[in-house]
């Protein structure tokens, strides 16, 4: 023990022996008056940590850097004062007088009130400088500090060694206590490396920021309520801002506090809808809440929504010259899909603007190659290849190319096929796109389009080298497979990216991964296709997990079944090799 | 690390009373934990992110509503501009309020009716949620009273690791006053330093429904009384700079730096911590706790001395 009793420390000073302080000692006095200075400072400051905490919790940092200022000029004035006064006054600070050290000139004086305030204002230095002149000390032959002998004084020691013995039992005590600190810093770095490594995962996922801020200025307070959601939802039906987007809008104080209109709820609708959530209620009430000379606009938009039976022309006279921007988009929108072009054109489009120009643009140069005479399906590829991105132009090709090798004609009426055969990007189109694969797999076995058996398809693909093809798909199906997997099962894990986001995400993810069309041509390719029975367990049991985490259970039995069969295809090989080598060795 | 450790743990024999009160507090742990564990899950499964932003969002109008809008600036501007993170505080404050959970059902809010109706749904679901887990049975709280809960709030902890550092501080702080000063003195002071703990949290809480659990009221006031009762003695400390030999061992400090390590800290927290977080420590009890035992402390002198003189 250091000193037995605090009050007789002065009366056996003479008994000790004084020698230069050992650098430990004094970094175990520092560290105790960091104790006592903090807790200290804590209590005077708490008002200020207070401000802070707030600005740090509120995520606003209006005073996160001037608080964060603040603490940094009280701590360091604060330091400078612990120092001064304590050296000053008792020519020791409380930490140093713990263990029993204390500050003198060199003729063996207390220092005095000049030295104090030059080794408290050194001391601050460098701690500005982050400690590091401290170090410094490690070179000195005795040990000295740069403030110390900046003031001229030094540090010396009154203690023995024999006081800080602990005892045998005291001992055991101190090495349990030393395994439970070993044990709680590693559970500390192996949860801060995870929080860290799941922190770095998520913004991984969410680094488009795109998406989070993309009204495009719509949301402008001085633009009517109504105006703005009008826009917002136009927007949305132009295919220009997400869904999620749309449901921040929605989600935000300023409509939380308004009492909703129809059209809210309708927009609240289309969400959900497009969350793949139930948005019947919401329809619903917009249709119920509406005013009477809206009733029939709303409840028609309500059937439009959730494809009630409606009038054509009804909906033609009624979104042809109404006030909301976003029911005429949404009818445009609907009447071109279904192929009513003269509903679509009778309908008065809103002033072109930057806010919804992807969508008129598109609209303007299919419409101008079909008012050309064109073929529909040129029109789409050369419409398409205006769009100037590959994914637009090869997915007009790969739907082309599907639906005419559907009903294989002679090879010269495939241009759409022929293209994306002849075109330089395919390879990399076959290992990235399923889709593209799809298509180029139809076309080409329309050459040989009465195949018996899988020892002929196998005979076949080998005389036309089809096995690049194969692997590519088998590839390409793996890779999206893997890719997805691994984004949802991030996706689910994160703690960071909100709930609505992670519906959307994992909407827009399962109806990639769960397209049943696609698990059955999965299963149609598995059961064709001249693989290992590794291989087929391999693309089954993806295809199973695929359809398992998106609740996707119309195909599931039939993989879970096919999946059985090759196990016990498998069996034998299994038996054959525990069989009787591997039995004798044991 | 630097922390009281006095005489460390003293036999049964030695200690009986803090013994048996480790006991009543482990046996009440073991009791309350499986119960605890089934309604937690279905307490975490009612409350999602989204239940509290829209809970948050419906405080905020209940608030303005009905005058009561004493919320920070900042949280308040922050609001405004459509900051999720605020409302999620305010969403959890909202469900900690009595006078808003007696009348959330019939308060007309504003904006989005369907989800609003839905809210109210998921709100009757969680309040039952709530209502099944042992700490609305034996904890204390703005609506939960009575006389007996008062004295079991004491004994019940919340987590293991609450039980664990409760315990600790209870056992070097327990054994020493029994030792010192006798069974029935550490009893009085466990048991009246609980109430007064529990009476700060409720006074300095209001409406709060959050029960208090756990012996933190009842071991500030031990810490009170101790640092109190002989405060010109020095104690022993452990000091724990590092595992390396000669940077552990005891060192003996005057009492005052208890208080400075044990009670200080708490008072801090209580006035850093933001009026709309609900930090999870009760502060208020822990002060509460130690200001009785200080008065104890000055109580037992007076007596003593004047059953001297006598």
């Amino acid at each position: 023990m250091v000193q037995n009793n605090f009050y007789e420390s002065e009366s056996k000073l003479s008994r000790r022996k004084i020698k230069f302080t050992q650098p430990k000692l004094r970094l175990f006095a520092g560290l105790f008056d960091f104790v006592f200075l903090f807790s200290a400072l804590y209590l005077l400051l708490s008002p200020v940590v207070k401000k802070l905490n707030t600005s740090l919790l509120l995520g606003a940092s209006d005073f996160a850097s001037d608080g964060m200022f603040l603490l940094f000029v009280y701590g360091t004035l604060s330091f400078f004062f612990y120092q001064f006064i304590s050296v000053a006054i008792w020519g020791k600070t409380p930490g140093m007088h713990i263990w029993g050290l204390e500050l003198q000139t060199k003729y063996g004086d207390t220092p005095t009130w000049s030295q104090s305030a030059i080794r408290a204002g050194l001391f601050v230095l460098e701690f500005c400088f982050f400690g590091i002149p401290l170090f410094e000390a490690l070179t000195h032959k005795l040990g000295r500090t740069l403030h110390d002998r900046g003031s001229e004084l030094y540090i010396l020691s009154f203690h023995t060694e024999e006081d800080q013995k602990p005892g045998p039992l005291e001992l055991r005590f101190i090495s349990q206590v030393t395994y439970g600190f070993f044990a709680a810093f590693a559970f500390s770095v192996i949860m801060i490396t995870a929080q860290l490594h799941s922190a770095f995962s998520d913004s991984a996922i969410q680094a488009p920021g795109e998406e989070l801020s993309c009204l495009k200025g719509v949301s402008d307070q001085e633009v009517s309520a109504k105006n703005q959601i009008d826009k917002a939802l136009a927007l949305f039906f132009a295919g220009e801002v997400s869904s999620q987007c749309l449901s921040q809008e929605l989600d935000r104080e300023f409509w939380i506090q308004q009492d909703w209109t129809s059209l809210h709820y309708m927009t609240k609708g289309f969400v959900l809808q497009s969350l793949n959530e139930d948005s019947a209620e919401y329809f619903n009430f917009a249709c119920e809440k509406s005013s009477t000379d809206q009733k029939d606009f709303y409840c028609l938009w309500k059937d439009l929504a959730t494809d009630a039976k409606v009038d054509l022309n009804k909906v033609a006279k009624s979104f042809s010259s109404v006030e909301l921007v976003s029911a005429r988009i949404f009818a445009h929108k609907w009447a071109t899909e279904l192929g009513h072009i003269s509903l679509a054109q009778s309908i008065d489009m809103p002033p072109k603007s930057e806010l919804y120009g992807r969508y008129f643009f598109r609209h303007q140069i299919l419409s101008n190659f079909i008012s050309d005479k064109k073929n529909e399906m040129t029109a789409q590829i050369e419409a398409a290849s205006h769009l100037l991105t590959f994914e637009d132009i090869s997915h007009a090709l790969n739907y082309i190319c599907n639906q005419e090798a559907s009903s294989c004609p002679s090879n010269s009426n495939l241009p759409a096929c022929k293209t994306i055969e002849s075109h330089t990007d395919s390879d990399r189109a076959l290992r990235s796109s399923i889709e593209t694969g799809v298509a180029l797999l139809k076309y080409r076995s329309c050459a040989k389009p009465q195949l018996i058996g899988a020892d002929d398809m196998s005979t076949w693909f080998n005389d036309v080298g089809w096995s690049d093809l194969v692997d590519f798909y088998t590839k390409a199906t793996i890779t999206n497979d893997e890719t997805y997997t691994r984004r949802v099962e991030r996706l689910v894990t994160s703690n960071t990216i909100p709930s609505y986001m992670k519906r959307e995400l994992l909407f827009v993810l399962s109806s990639i991964v769960s397209n049943e069309d696609h698990a059955q041509f999965v299963l149609e390719q598995e059961s064709r296709l001249p693989l290992s029975g590794k291989q087929r367990q391999f693309i089954l049991g993806r295809l199973q997990k695929s359809l398992k985490q998106f609740d996707s259970i119309a195909l599931e039995p039939l993989v879970k079944s096919r999946l059985a069969e090759l196990a016990v295809e498998d069996e034998p090989a299994i038996i054959k090799e525990r069989s009787p080598a591997s039995e004798s060795s044991k | 690390m630097i922390f009281p450790f006095l005489r460390g743990i003293l036999k049964w024999t030695e200690a009986p009373l803090t013994w048996s009160i480790f006991a009543l507090c482990v046996m009440f742990y073991m009791m309350t934990f499986t119960i605890d564990r089934a309604a937690e899950e279905s307490l975490r499964s009612s409350m999602d992110t989204e239940f509290l932003s829209v809970s948050g969002y419906m405080y905020y109008q209940y608030l303005d509503e009905s005058g009561k809008n004493k919320l920070n600036p900042e949280l308040r501007e922050r609001i405004l501009t459509g900051g999720a993170e605020p409302v999620l505080y305010l969403g959890s404050k909202a469900l900690r309020d009595q006078n808003f959970l007696e009348v959330y059902n019939s308060f007309s809010f504003k904006g989005d009716q369907v989800a609003i109706a839905n809210w109210k749904n998921k709100m009757v679901e969680h309040l039952r949620n709530i209502d099944k887990r042992a700490s609305q049975v034996f904890g204390l709280s703005y609506q939960n009273q009575s006389i007996w809960q008062w004295i079991t709030y004491q004994f019940m902890h919340g987590s293991f690791m609450h039980l664990l550092s409760n315990m600790l501080v209870f056992f070097i702080f327990a054994s020493v006053i029994e030792k010192l000063f006798g069974s029935s003195v550490l009893g009085f002071i466990y048991i009246s330093g609980g109430l007064m703990g529990g009476l700060g949290y409720l006074l300095l809480n209001p409406g709060v429904t959050s029960p208090l659990v756990g012996a933190s009221g009842a071991v500030s006031a031990l810490i009170g009384f101790y640092a109190f009762a002989e405060r010109h003695k020095n104690v022993k400390f452990l000091y724990f700079i590092s595992p390396m030999q000669g940077h552990f061992g005891f060192v003996y400090l005057p009492r005052w730096v208890i208080l400075l390590i044990c009670i200080v800290p708490d008072v801090s927290a209580y006035f850093a911590t933001p009026d709309f977080i609900f930090s999870g420590v009760a502060y208020t009890s822990h002060i509460f706790g130690a200001l009785w035992g200080l008065i104890m402390a000055l109580g037992f002198k007076v007596f003593s001395r004047s059953k001297a003189t006598a």
